[in-house]
């Protein structure tokens, strides 16, 4: 067994770092401050850029992390010290009591509403209230209760009582005390968050003053169906409908005078969320967004800002509020905004949301002191650009928002990446990591009962709720035949609501389950498990989705959406009334990675999963390896990349587990996760190559690391004048003597135009790293020859991050920064003289300028490679809508693709910048490493089956699959199914002619059965006679 | 040029003796004419002397290859038109019966069978596969020439027209599957009308069940459909039903090139697919 | 006879199309969430029959579910090339172009029978799709059966009993 490892923080980062470590067969010791893990998403309403329900998609990882064999969660547990080195250190932990003992507590709720008390709900932000006794959120895991000691009157004043008298399991412990404990550790995985500021650092806007100021984080939970104002967009004061809001972006970030110079990354785009969930609520409300440039750089969401843009009545407003007040009627605000060149406007709101920053919690900042961790000037994590996630400290892995400003994917990213690095001190044992088990669990015997259903249908707070009528639709499930028993349920996904489940399983003894919420895809296995934990054979399940393709989809149409409902309620009872129980079986795993692609990425990857103990074969079509990353001069923050690269690539050569097929171009791949096969063409000169020269390699998850390519611009006279650069070229010419026309020294007049190629029609993406880029480069020239003039002509600065803080260096040195509108792009003329000539117009004054720059730098878009198509054929996975490859949820899997045992770094995945790179790789290394663990995978259930006595032995079935999964016995004259290989697709199925082959879980019967209950007549009849 | 029913059968009768001289065979099934009803049916024959029983005439109706699944495993020897002879190229491709197996005596220039407007639009005159053949082989031009401004089933009127065409020929089925019991590539021992579990074909008759009933047959046949006219020539109510089927297969020809039993080496239509394959009024 | 007609008519012009729609788990399905997820509203009239791949989808499914009085079918997968399990919707578009031409063949309008490709990214794509169906199928009225009505059937009625009479 690996030593342990203790992740502290239990929000999503903590929570993926936890499971992709229990999932390598490391113990994990999880430690989180409050009563329950979620950590800041769980307040969330919903995310971008695809307004999924926060709570929704976090709530079934929360459940599988905290039930994980390997995982020991300690909640309302804070971190005192660390003692010791990496593979051995002490880690000193102090639990606060509870009160309530967590074994005991079901968190059935009899106590909360006794208790006579009320105290500010800090879910909520403290815009609801509580008793002193409470369930610090409605999904909180454990779903335990915890008490408030310095409010609760028993414990004060040693009154009242009343808590323990009504428990039914003798949970309530009044004389629990704090508990201190050491336990060892491998390494740490540190996964603190962060906290919302805002309001207080801008004095000028009034949030402590005017209580129709709100933050970011506060919204949130006004938004939310579960919050304190059930999801009316009401303003605090008096409650009334908000008919016009201002959203201040940068509120407290970006600002020298908070110290808060950096960009804290997220604001841009969850504003732009409110401003369209604002919409989606209330579609008359006037939103009005404040900002200074929108920073829409991380995948898709500048597509999510087109369409706010194009949304009616969400008005993006470039400038900055430099006060807010109190406006001419009571709760109304005033806002005094800068109005270009025309001084000062001033416009009235019902409410304001200041887009609230991210910055680490003083304890977070303490914490690492004493963890003599160090931290960089504002408080967060000091990172090494070329090795992200670790620390100054051996041993102690940050990520998430203790890294500095980070979305969600991008802290998950951090998280598996972390796990990669923390599991290399837990001395895997590769050969001794059975992780998952087939058939273990004995199910009920249900064939010989009567059929008996239960049918849950899910609020989802008001997701499904504010449009179907649940209730209705739970009432008429009940006549429909076999249900024995319905219900609707707040919210199914959390934990209570899946012991609920199976408490109704025991009390109906129901052997049928139809669960209607929202999509099987992302929460079958969910109630697979719930059900399975009641003893019921998960595969008895049948999900109809009346949320994802039912209230969101038909807001318009409430009643027609509860009688859809119905009506798919109706169906999957007719379908799963002959579903069958069945059972997965085992496949090998091949502990070996394979990694298409040599660059950063790809090496980055390669050498973490050797650390790790696992054997890789690394595949690059060049014969140097090194990739993109070859052509840089230097980061993002000024430093040499090239002696990073060639010591990662010694190191990769040097690795005993690594081995590299450097110039080898990929015919083919097959296979599945646990047994992926590429064929290799091997670099042998035409004329030596003979027929069996392929070579062939196998693994068990395959890497996609494959790189991207810089856009060649058509525009800027970029063909016709060599004064015409891209940012690489200036960077590759930086490094080189001669490198460019005329000495960097000689340059006096350089312009730079920004977005060329990117944020285009036909490229509706930023690309992310060419501000940064450009921003640095202008920098060094600068610092070449200060008498240099440079000018940046931009659309959005984007300077993300602590990148900000090279705005700001560029701007102190003098570099003049004009923005242009995409309708009106700077002119380029090549002249005869080999020089170019400029106009573009200065926005200020609207003036016409010309220029004649010597030098011209195109911030040329970072492109998918013309390849990936070919590539995602062969992977059978698929790419976005710019060709970038996709994964397999944007949110929760940013480094999985949408197939199982493929994993994307780098580039191939999406535009980022070096250090971005190295961290995605470092996760694709940890999510590989998860797989890579098992001595087995367990194969699908689901998969075909033939009826020997309808077979003809036509063969049809065998031409068609293309697993070799199903063949005709020739003796016995009847096809046979190799349930390994079958991955249930049900080609066969389709194509039968005797129907003899049918698979399991989408069986020809229950299709039937779904279609006449669909069109079933009385079912239009009923919904003809009305009743909703 | 088609043969003439007496040449084949003089030519067969001749052939039979050689074919029983040079290879063992369980027996040879040709047409006879039956002992009752006078006409033209299948015979096995078991012995040389039998030779001069063998016909072919005019109402030689019946797909022998049908005949022959029975037997596989056995040396047999079997007349063949050249539609039987498609029939047999699609059992081999299908693994059905090995051409080990089989000698089979094709018919060259196969004049037709009376009655049957299948033969009117036959596009292969001569037989596929053969190890003896009698009558003269048709040319290709012969045949294009016959083919010349011919037209298939239905092939003039509007959907609608054929809709109620057919509205009107169903209104006399039984169900009693005599067309599905002659077609020479409907051979599976259950078929999909008997099931009930799942019941793809609802109990009782009436004239929507019975297009129903064609329907799914139809969708069975793409690929298969060899275009022998069968199915139409059993029908006791002399429903024109064959339409469906060759409809299809002349799409299948020209979307695909596609044509069923031409080969013993081909892949059925619906196990084989190519990535340029168009796709006719999907929508953008 | 003649009030029945009137009646159908009638029914046309409050004409609520019903649309079994089968989509493909790891595209199509998506795709459908996606629009869910993008909030993008469409019509509520499909009923969606979740399959693993098209290729699972047997054609007689679609007979089926015309035959149970489906006024339109929509069959969408993976784009060509993408498809979860390597080649499923190659086969089954031969499969739908042969179902496709035999049906319009019979007399079945060809708006009601949409075969169509959508990506786990187009979600808007979907919505589109779905009220381009819609339009379509209102456009030819409600689904009658594969046969027409006239004479025909009353001739053949005369002497039968209606299905559920005795009930």
């Amino acid at each position: 067994m690996p030593d342990p490892v203790v992740v502290v923080g239990g929000g999503i980062a903590g929570i993926q770092a936890a499971t992709d470590l229990a999932e390598m067969g490391i113990p994990v010791y999880l430690i989180e401050k409050s009563p329950s893990l979620g950590g800041r998403m769980a307040q969330l309403d919903k995310t971008f850029p695809t307004n999924d329900c926060s709570t929704c998609i976090l709530a079934p990882k929360i459940t599988s992390c905290y039930n994980h064999d390997n995982v020991t969660t300690y909640t309302m547990t804070e971190l005192i010290n660390v003692e010791g080195e990496p593979g051995n250190f002490r880690v000193r932990l102090k639990k606060r009591p509870r009160y309530v003992n967590e074994e005991k507590c079901t968190g059935c709720g009899d106590c909360l509403d006794k208790c006579p008390v009320s105290i500010p709900d800090e879910y909520n932000m403290e815009m609801s209230e509580y008793g002193a006794i409470h369930k610090y959120q409605p999904q909180a895991v454990p779903n335990v209760a915890a008490i408030d000691p310095e409010r609760c009157l028993k414990l004060t004043k040693d009154k009242c009582g009343v808590c323990e008298k009504v428990c039914n399991f003798d949970a309530v412990e009044y004389e629990q005390k704090e508990k201190k404990f050491i336990v060892q550790a491998a390494s740490i995985v540190y996964a603190a968050g962060y906290e919302g500021f805002a309001g207080d650092l801008v004095s000028e806007y009034g949030y402590k003053d005017q209580d129709n100021v709100v933050t970011s984080l506060e919204y949130e939970r006004i938004l939310n169906a579960a919050g304190p104002t059930d999801g009316h967009i009401v303003r605090p004061t008096d409650g009334e409908e908000a008919r016009r809001i201002a959203f201040i972006h940068c509120s407290g970030s970006r600002d020298r005078r908070t110290d808060k110079n950096y960009c804290s990354s997220v604001c841009c785009t969850y504003s732009i969320k409110h401003a369209l969930i604002t919409k989606e609520h209330l579609k008359d409300t006037e939103v009005d967004l404040y900002y200074m440039d929108i920073r829409t750089f991380g995948k898709g969401f500048e597509r999510y800002y087109n369409r706010a843009q194009e949304t009616e009545g969400v008005n993006f407003i470039r400038s900055r509020v430099s006060e807010i007040e109190a406006g001419s009627q009571p709760g109304d605000l005033k806002l005094k905004v800068t109005d270009g060149d025309n001084g000062f406007a001033e416009e009235e709101y019902d409410l304001v949301v200041l887009a609230s920053g991210l910055a680490p919690t003083q304890e977070v900042t303490d914490t690492l002191q004493k963890l003599k961790v160090r931290t960089n000037k504002y408080g967060f994590i000091d990172i090494d650009e070329f090795n992200p996630l670790s620390t100054s400290r051996k041993g102690i892995f940050g990520c998430g928002a203790v890294n500095g400003p980070r979305d969600i994917p991008e802290s998950v990213m951090d998280a598996s990446g972390a796990a990669a690095l923390a599991g290399q001190h837990a001395v895997l044992d590769v050969n001794d990591m059975g992780v998952e088990s087939a058939g273990e669990q004995e199910y009920r015997v249900t064939q010989n009962e009567r059929t008996r259903v239960g049918v849950f249908v899910c609020h989802c707070g008001t997701n499904i709720a504010g449009v179907i009528d649940v209730d209705e639709v739970a009432r008429r499930a009940r006549e429909i035949p076999f249900v024995e028993h319905a219900e609707d349920v707040k919210y199914l996904c959390s934990s209570d609501s899946q012991e609920l489940i199976g408490d109704r399983i025991e009390e109906h003894n129901l052997n049928r389950i139809v669960v209607a919420s929202c999509t099987p895809r992302t929460h079958e296995p969910l109630f697979m498990d719930a059900i399975a934990e009641a003893g019921l054979n998960p595969y008895l399940l049948e999900m109809t989705n009346i949320r994802d393709q039912g209230s969101w989809v038909h807001k318009e149409e409430p009643e027609k959406a509860t009688w859809k409902a119905y009506e798919l309620v109706r169906a999957g009872v007719a379908r799963v009334k002959n579903a069958l129980p069945l059972e997965r079986g085992e496949v090998d795993n091949i502990a070996r990675a394979l990694i298409v692609g040599g660059g950063a990425a790809g090496l980055t990857a390669a050498l973490e999963l050797g650390k790790l103990g696992f054997p890789v074969s690394l595949v690059e079509r060049e014969t140097e390896l090194g990739g993109h990353a070859s052509k840089l001069e230097h980061s993002l923050e000024g430093r040499p990349v090239q002696p990073h690269l060639e010591r990662l690539i010694k190191e990769v050569r040097e690795h005993e587990l690594i081995d590299i097929y450097a110039g080898h171009e990929i015919k083919d791949i097959s296979g599945f996760v646990g047994n992926y096969k590429l064929e290799l063409i091997p670099p042998i000169p035409e004329e030596a190559k003979k027929e069996d020269d392929l070579l062939e390699i196998e693994g068990g998850v395959v890497i996609v690391a494959t790189g991207g390519q810089e856009f060649e611009p058509e525009e800027y006279s970029y063909r016709d004048s060599d004064r015409v650069i891209t940012q690489l070229e200036l960077e590759e010419g930086l490094g080189q003597p001669n490198g460019l026309p005329g000495e960097a020294e000689e340059l006096e007049e350089i312009y730079m135009i920004q977005c060329v190629g990117s944020r285009e029609e036909d490229r509706p993406y930023c690309s992310r790293i060419c501000c940064s880029q450009a921003l640095r480069n202008a920098v060094n020239l600068k610092e070449r020859n200060p008498e240099a003039e440079i000018t940046i002509l931009y659309r959005e600065m984007r300077s993300y991050g602590y990148y900000e803080d090279l705005y700001r260096q560029a701007r102190d040195l003098g570099i003049n920064f004009s923005r242009y509108e995409v309708e009106n792009k700077p002119r380029v003329t090549a002249e005869d003289n080999g020089r170019v000539s400029l106009q573009y117009e200065e926005p200020l004054s609207g003036r016409e300028i010309t220029a004649e720059p010597d030098l011209l730098v195109l911030a040329a878009a970072i492109l998918p490679r013309d390849d990936n198509l070919e590539l995602s054929q062969m992977l059978k996975t698929p790419l976005n809508e710019d060709n970038f490859f996709l994964e397999a949820h944007v949110k929760l899997r940013p480094v999985d693709s949408a197939t199982d045992g493929i994993f994307l770094a780098g580039l191939s995945h999406g535009p980022k910048n070096y250090s971005e790179s190295l961290a995605q790789s470092r996760a694709a290394a940890g999510r590989a490493a998860s797989i890579l663990a098992r001595e087995y995978l367990l194969t699908q259930a689901t998969v075909a089956e033939v009826d020997e006595e309808l077979c003809i032995a036509c063969g049809d079935c065998e031409r068609v699959c293309a697993y070799k999964a199903i063949e005709v016995n020739e003796e016995e004259d009847v096809a046979e199914v190799n349930r390994v290989l079958c991955k249930g697709c049900g080609n066969c199925t389709g194509v039968c002619r005797p129907h003899a082959v049918d698979l399991h879980g989408f069986m020809n019967q229950q299709i039937i059965d779904e279609i006449e209950t669909l069109l079933a007549e009385d079912v239009s009849e009923l919904a003809k006679s009305g009743g909703v | 040029m088609a043969n003439s029913y007496n040449e084949i059968t003089r030519e067969l009768q001749e052939i039979a003796a050689e074919v029983f001289a040079e290879h063992d065979i369980k027996h040879l099934l040709g047409f006879g004419r039956g002992e009752f009803s006078g006409l033209t049916e299948p015979v096995f024959l078991k012995k040389p002397e039998e030779a001069e029983r063998l016909i072919f005439q005019d109402d030689a109706a019946p797909m022998l290859s049908k005949y022959l699944l029975k037997y596989k495993p056995d040396l047999q020897a079997v007349v063949a038109k050249p539609c039987d002879s498609r029939a047999l190229a699609y059992y081999i491709s299908e693994g059905k019966i090995s051409r080990d197996n089989l000698v089979i005596i094709g018919i060259n220039g196969c004049p037709g069978i009376a009655g049957n407007t299948a033969c009117d639009e036959c596009d292969t005159r001569n037989p596929v596969i053969v190890d003896y053949t009698v009558g003269e082989e048709m040319s290709q031009e012969e045949l294009e020439a016959e083919l010349e401004g011919v037209k298939y089933l239905l092939e003039d009127m509007s959907p609608a027209e054929r809709k109620e065409h057919y509205s009107r020929e169903f209104s006399r089925c039984t169900q009693c599957y005599a067309c599905r019991d002659a077609c020479p590539v409907c051979y599976c021992d259950h078929c999909y009308v008997e099931s009930n579990q799942p019941e793809w074909l609802e109990e009782g008759s009436s004239a929507d069940k019975d297009m129903i009933f064609h329907l799914m047959r139809t969708m069975h046949m793409p690929g298969r459909c060899v275009n022998c006219g069968a199915c139409e020539m059993a029908c006791p109510e002399g429903i024109e039903m064959r339409s469906m089927t060759t409809h299809l297969y002349h799409r299948a020809k020209e979307l695909y090139n596609y044509r069923p039993g031409i080969s013993p080496e081909q892949s059925t239509l619906f196990s084989d697919f190519d990535k340029e394959d168009s796709e006719p009024g999907f929508l953008q | 006879m003649a009030t029945a007609r009137k009646e159908k008519q009638e029914q046309q012009k409050e004409f609520d199309p019903k649309i079994i729609a089968f989509l493909c788990n790891w595209c199509s399905y998506a795709a459908a969430d996606l629009a869910g997820s993008s909030r993008l509203q469409y019509p509520s009239n499909i009923r969606t029959i979740r399959i693993p791949c098209t290729g699972r989808l047997n054609p007689l499914l679609v007979i089926k579910a015309l035959n149970k009085g489906a006024d339109g079918i929509l069959v969408s997968g993976c784009h060509p090339g993408d498809c979860h399990y390597i080649d499923g919707n190659y086969y089954a578009r031969r499969r739908f172009t042969m179902l496709k031409d035999l049906l319009e063949f019979s007399g079945v309008e060809p708006e009601r029978l949409n075969f169509t490709w959508c990506s786990a990214a187009e979600g808007r794509r979907f919505a589109e799709i779905v009220r381009k169906v819609v339009d379509r199928v209102e456009s030819v009225g409600p689904w009658q059966g594969f046969l027409s009505e006239p004479d025909v059937v009353a001739e053949k009625e005369a002497g039968e009993i209606e299905d559920g009479e005795f009930l």
